[in-house]
């Protein structure tokens, strides 16, 4: 080997920033998808709206010159990554039980990481884990970069990236260990109302169907049932890698949200993370904001049955699935739903 | 933002190793399982054996002293990582393709591997890889063995991760590429094999434990064959992409009819010792006649070498479909339909 002019190896060599300055601004929000994710991410990143199409991943209100204390990085994915699913699987989406009979997502990492020849083994953990963090951060610090080039206003230390990972939750617990000076927001919904939206999204018309990615509804109530007990089973694992990764956290930087109490009194609960992140959190925003992107500020247009907004209300699995559903759906999640909190 | 002194971006810097000298010597095997791709990995690092409870992830003759030319990487499936494969096979222009989180992201700029970004990510990718496996050749010296001063050839199989090929061999341009081929109705007959009740795969927890009904079989047909197919666009569309110097495409059935010119032919384009003593010996001692009788046959990992069984072991129904399915890309390929 011909060693270059820096012998000894640096994971953070060659970085135009502070790696762990960097890592202390990042703000993770996991949990499960349908859960007010992308709601709560605008909130944050206010007045910034979700836009896949856009250059950078985001709208500002036009002639908007104010400055950008956060900015989003929605469906990011790096979770996706750096535990995949098993050849076959879509990520995250199948399930094993450990020896303690949890459920938790089917990852490449987690079926074959005692192979050492394996890229992201746990005896080459220590070799893999710090470049996966280095790219991770190279790739996020690219979007302030991105952001001062398209004409943002960013002061002079770094804002805060707040990355909308609930689809990738299924690798929390693997993300969070990689950054432990960073922030956990862990959002919790009641698991039957997700199965509820699922269920709406993936109908013949759902939103997720019309996008190619849903099921296009159900031919038999077996596949409906099928599904039911598919996504309860997702659903559980999702919630107790997070918890997992949750409990692994530093107190002081993590914080875990219901989604429905943030819908009961949203200016309350959002000025309270706010604060948290070091925001301004006076309460004339906080309400504002709330405002802004209430349910009811959604054009008609845009919301209901079928739509990426539908109802926004708490409870409507009890009329959206049979009783017979419903059983199902405790069976699997009844044991993580009490543990979060909510009624069996 | 606090700049560091270095001010300056590098995805090389900090490296104890040059990173253009160690992919130069980085060999992928890619193809399809069950083509002999591990049979092939362990010829090219003789005397390593490919071993998942090794701490190396191999083994070597008790004693050994002497020189370890190659090191064999078995199932290393970066490509899983980098381009996390979505579960099912996408028809693009009439030609079936793995489905990717990258190719169904790649447009959204915020995703972590998006277009937007790709100047961004690449490079670091590629230096967690070479980061990675280098690793390998650190331990492999620490654990004793005679590994050359300079870099060894790390011959990494990689089938399992060949929906991503094409990205990955990008990274690497540098790097040797090994397109490993078989006959894909032999691949669809040894996976069938394999995930039978009994079978290999079934007994690892990965296979299907067999088929209740004609129909399952015939469902578990159609999608192996897809996704024979669409691994092999990728690695078609990797190779053609690949500096014709240091790609080879080989057929599992040729290097089977007749071990040692091949593998003479491919030691010597590693710049591996390849004299005819060495060769013989590794083919006689790497050959199935070698593999103790209770380590082959029906159900186990070492079958039966024999190419167009599948003539015997599909039915009629399941041969319509398969050449259906993989009847053109076969004939590309130099295969009978």
């Amino acid at each position: 080997v011909t060693p270059k002019a820096s012998p000894s190896y640096s994971a953070t060599a060659g970085l135009p920033f502070d790696d762990e300055e960097l890592e202390s601004r990042l703000v993770w929000i996991w949990g499960s998808p349908r859960s007010g994710s992308t709601w709560l991410l605008e909130m944050l990143c206010h007045p910034f709206r979700m836009d896949p199409e856009a250059d950078l991943g985001f709208r500002r209100p036009p002639r908007w010159d104010g400055d950008a204390l956060t900015l989003p990085v929605n469906e990011f994915q790096i979770a996706a990554h750096l535990a995949p699913g098993v050849y076959g699987d879509s990520a995250g989406h199948s399930t094993i039980e450990d020896e303690d009979g949890a459920v938790l997502p089917r990852t490449l990492n987690r079926v074959i990481g005692y192979f050492p020849s394996y890229a992201f083994s746990s005896t080459y953990a220590d070799v893999w884990r710090p470049e996966a963090r280095r790219l991770t951060l190279v790739r996020l610090y690219a979007v302030i970069e991105q952001a001062k080039a398209a004409g943002l206003r960013i002061r002079e230390d770094v804002p805060l990236l707040v990355i909308k990972e609930v689809n990738g939750s299924h690798g929390a617990d693997l993300v969070m260990s990689l950054f432990p000076r960073s922030r956990m927001i862990f959002l919790v919904r009641d698991g039957r109302d997700v199965l509820d939206s699922l269920l709406d999204a993936n109908k013949a018309g759902g939103w997720l169907t019309k996008r190619g990615w849903g099921q296009a509804g159900f031919d038999t109530a077996a596949e409906r049932r099928e599904f039911i007990e598919q996504s309860s089973r997702h659903w559980t694992a999702r919630m107790n890698v997070c918890s997992r990764a949750f409990d692994a956290h530093d107190p002081s930087r993590r914080t875990r949200v219901r989604y429905e109490d943030l819908l009961a009194d949203t200016a309350a609960r959002l000025g309270e993370l706010e604060r948290w992140l070091g925001l301004p959190s006076g309460p004339r925003r906080m309400q504002s904001i709330a405002v802004q992107h209430s349910f009811a500020a959604v054009p008609e247009g845009g919301r209901g049955s079928g739509k990426l907004h539908r109802a926004a209300s708490p409870g409507s699995w009890r009329e959206g699935l049979e009783p017979a559903e419903q059983a199902a759906a405790n069976e699997i999640m009844g044991d993580t739903l009490a543990q979060l909190g909510y009624e069996k | 933002m606090n700049l560091e002194p270095a001010s300056t971006y590098s995805a090389t810097a900090g490296l104890p190793f040059d990173d253009e000298e160690l992919e130069s010597k980085l060999v992928w095997i890619w193809g399809s399982p069950r083509t002999g791709s591990t049979w092939l990995l362990e010829m090219l690092c003789d005397p390593l054996e490919a071993k998942r409870d090794e701490p190396l992830g191999f083994s070597w003759p008790d004693r050994w002293r002497g020189p370890v030319p190659a090191l064999a990487v078995d199932e290393f499936l970066i490509s899983s990582h980098l381009a996390p494969h979505q579960g099912r096979v996408v028809d693009i222009f009439d030609a079936p393709f793995p489905a990717t989180l990258n190719g169904l992201f790649q447009r959204r700029s915020s995703y972590a591997f998006s277009d937007e970004f790709a100047d961004v990510w690449r490079p670091e990718a590629r230096r967690l890889t070479l980061v990675r496996l280098h690793a390998v050749v650190e331990r492999a010296r620490r654990a004793g063995l005679d590994v050359p001063p300079g870099l060894p050839v790390l011959a990494i199989k990689e089938v399992n991760g060949s929906h991503a090929a094409d990205l990955v061999m990008s990274l690497f341009p540098r790097s040797r590429m090994i397109f490993m081929l078989r006959d894909g109705r032999d691949v669809l007959d040894s996976l069938l094999d394999a995930n039978s009740p009994g079978g290999w795969l079934t007994r690892t927890g990965l296979g299907k434990g067999g088929f209740e009904t004609p129909e399952e079989r015939l469902e578990f047909v159609r999608d192996t064959c897809r996704n024979w197919a669409a691994r092999i666009n990728v690695c078609s569309r990797a190779y053609e992409a690949h500096d014709p110097s240091l790609r080879k495409r080989i057929r599992y059935e040729d290097l089977l009819a007749d071990p040692p010119p091949m593998l003479a032919e491919l030691t010597d384009w590693l710049g591996l010792p390849s004299d005819d003593a060495r060769i013989r010996e590794i083919v006689n001692r790497h050959s199935f006649a070698e593999v103790p009788d209770h380590r082959k046959g029906v159900g186990k990992r070492r079958r039966a070498a024999t190419p167009g069984q599948w003539r015997e072991s599909l039915t009629s129904q399941e041969r319509e479909l398969t050449d259906e399915i993989m009847g053109e890309r076969l004939a590309e390929l130099g295969y009978e339909r």
